[in-house]
């Protein structure tokens, strides 16, 4: 019974009541062991057995998926030079030091344009896309939570102000904001994360603050003003927890729009600057290469879409849980 | 009702002016001077040149002065020259508004004839005693169209149906050895575009449109309408759709905004010579005047989209009239 005694630990009860709940919604379960799947990939690719992403070798250029090289020697930089052949009669000039027998390298998923591996160019891109998501997320998230409290329960000129400029950023439909704001401060991937972050923030403080008005003259909220408290004990003790759930099912339809918008700007040169991988900038190489090899296209575009699929279903699966209300439309 | 279209109308001219000084003001933040760029890219190294260039577009004078000439000339169509092309900025922006009107029209015909029709037959469907791996099917189909970003379904009908098949082309709208109004031709070109950038909202539409005749479908005009013996099709087509299209019609109108401004990344992988990707090569090339000239265009075109839905669920719902 030992294994039934610890689970009468705190710990062990809380991994329970996880396992029951994981087990009682199937979807969400599924969904999340991709993207769980995905973070830890993104965690550990520094000790995966993967050659260096930017390492480039036109020698290989396009490789075909499954296929292998051999890795000949060593240059004068100590640098691999990998070749598609083993053909012992050749010989580059480049190699001082010679392997005998040559090493094989495996290509499972080709290489790309400069004979990059992509297998490892997509490992290293996922911990780019990954972080953006998260980053780009918790900033949208407190700065709308922290505007949209003060627009809702302060209301008057506070809320006059705030809202006018909430309607300022949603006169740019889309991410013509971003767009714009990328044209000032130049393409990066910090600037990329500041320019989602602020066109998503208009919307997301303009729905918090509806929220906040629906909460805001409850009975507890009026029995807290009428014990003297202050405007800030108030907004953050009071109506900020009844807000709450709220926040978390915001947070999951987010991601997928943050991931996909990352994804997006890389594709088209707006966001991370070559020679760094990630999903999208793996993409746009890709895309110029659509009939000399439209296998490095394909491996990004995939993942993209499954991880798309999965964060999309875990936002549907979180708001029905947490505000069945608000999924029926 | 007039008095709240002439309220509405009034509200936007203050957003408007706001739009144009945010986007002013963004175009003067921006790094880099233009004329300086420009003349770098063509190896040419003179202050005087530089000097003359920047009088020549006005860039010398006060910021105040600056954006009441560039919005005095704006509402005189003149939205200034592209530093980068020499052309007129109206007649680039015409010109990729041409084409991405084209491609947001056939994608909101789809969305329409394609999204409603499912929603619809997927609701009778549902409220039938078919087999349940039917209903769940076109239950979750509209679901994963939705999910799936629409560049990479994009890259997956380009590899699918432009390279292992060969039967659509994947880039542009036109090829060079067709004449310049070869509708066939162009509708060709057409296809990918319009199924990358409508399949989302196919979804959507389809879910919306489902969810609601689940609903309308039990009322008892519908029974009536039976009872009546009408054909099936004038019953869920006439009778049932009629009641959902308020918001259908409302999530068609905001597909289209949308459509028309936030598509460049569809337009940069179809290479689609419209709005969204002149904004994207501009925005790259840092040739202001277009950026500005693309970006008040867009916006003022969402602002009054929007005005329109509003003015359209005032007319169809009296209460919102004086909310």
């Amino acid at each position: 019974m030992h294994s039934a005694l610890s689970l009468d630990h705190p710990a062990g009860q809380r991994v329970r009541r996880t396992a029951t709940f994981l087990r009682e919604h199937p979807v969400l379960s599924a969904s999340l062991v991709p993207i769980i799947l995905t973070i830890i990939i993104a965690l550990i690719a520094p000790l995966l057995p993967v050659t260096d992403p930017n390492r480039a070798n036109l020698s290989v250029r396009y490789l075909p998926p499954l296929s292998e090289a051999y890795i000949l020697g060593k240059d004068r930089l100590g640098n691999d030079v990998v070749h598609p052949e083993s053909n012992p009669e050749f010989f580059p000039s480049s190699v001082v030091e010679r392997y005998e027998p040559p090493i094989r390298k495996h290509y499972v998923l080709g290489a790309d344009s400069l004979g990059r591996d992509i297998v490892s160019r997509l490992i290293w891109g996922s911990r780019v896309s990954l972080m953006i998501g998260i980053f780009a997320n918790v900033a949208v998230v407190l700065i709308s939570v922290f505007f949209g409290l003060l627009a809702g329960y302060l209301g008057g000129r506070v809320d006059g102000v705030i809202m006018r400029l909430v309607d300022i950023g949603l006169a740019f439909p889309g991410l013509l904001l971003a767009l714009l704001i990328l044209t000032v401060l130049g393409p990066s991937v910090i600037n990329m994360a500041v320019a989602v972050i602020l066109s998503s923030v208009p919307l997301n403080i303009r729905f918090f603050r509806g929220q906040v008005l629906t909460v805001r003259n409850a009975k507890y909220v009026e029995a807290a003003r009428l014990l003297g408290y202050n405007n800030l004990r108030i907004m953050f003790r009071e109506v900020l927890p009844n807000v709450m759930p709220l926040i978390i099912t915001v947070t999951a339809l987010n991601a997928t729009s943050f991931f996909i918008f990352t994804a997006g700007f890389s594709l088209i040169g707006m966001g991370l600057q070559p020679p760094d991988p990630d999903w999208g900038t793996i993409m746009s190489d890709g895309l110029r290469a659509l009939y000399e090899q439209p296998a490095v296209i394909l491996g990004p575009t995939i993942l993209i879409s499954v991880l798309a699929i999965c964060f999309n279903v875990l936002g549907d699966e979180v708001q029905k849980i947490l505000s069945p209300r608000e999924s029926q439309l | 009702m007039s008095r709240y279209i002439a309220r509405r109308l009034l509200s936007i001219i203050p957003l408007l002016i706001a739009v144009s000084l945010v986007v002013f003001a963004m175009s003067k933040a921006l790094p880099g001077d233009p004329v300086e760029i420009f003349l770098q890219q063509a190896d040419i190294a003179n202050p005087e040149l530089v000097n003359a260039m920047k009088d020549k577009y006005g860039l010398n004078d006060p910021l105040p002065v600056q954006y009441w000439t560039w919005l005095s000339l704006m509402f005189q169509g003149d939205m200034g020259e592209s530093i980068r092309r020499g052309e007129a900025v109206s007649d680039l922006l015409f010109r990729g508004m041409r084409n991405t009107f084209s491609v947001a029209t056939a994608s909101v015909l789809l969305v329409i004839v394609v999204g409603w029709t499912m929603g619809v037959l997927s609701a009778v469907v549902h409220n039938r005693s078919w087999p349940q791996v039917i209903t769940r099917f076109l239950a979750q189909v509209p679901v994963l169209m939705l999910s799936i970003p629409g560049f990479a379904v994009a890259v997956f009908m380009v590899l699918i149906f432009g390279i292992s098949l060969g039967w659509l082309p994947t880039s542009g709208v036109s090829n060079p050895r067709a004449g310049a109004d070869d509708l066939i031709d162009l509708g060709k070109h057409l296809i990918l575009p319009t199924i990358g950038l409508a399949l989302a909202s196919v979804g959507g539409n389809w879910r919306l449109a489902r969810n609601t005749m689940i609903e309308v479908l039990r009322e008892d005009y519908i029974r009536m309408a039976h009872a009546k013996g009408l054909p099936l099709w004038r019953v869920y087509f006439l009778h049932g759709l009629r009641t959902t299209l308020v918001p259908l019609l409302t999530s068609a109108g905001l597909l289209f905004g949308s459509l028309l401004t936030g598509s460049f990344i569809l337009e940069y992988i179809f290479a689609w010579p419209g709005i969204g990707l002149l904004l994207v090569e501009s925005t790259v090339n840092r040739d202001v005047p277009v950026v500005m000239g693309a970006t008040i265009m867009i916006a003022s075109m969402y602002i009054f989209l929007n005005l329109a839905v509003d003015i359209l669920y005032a007319i169809v719902d009296p209460r919102v009239r004086y909310a």
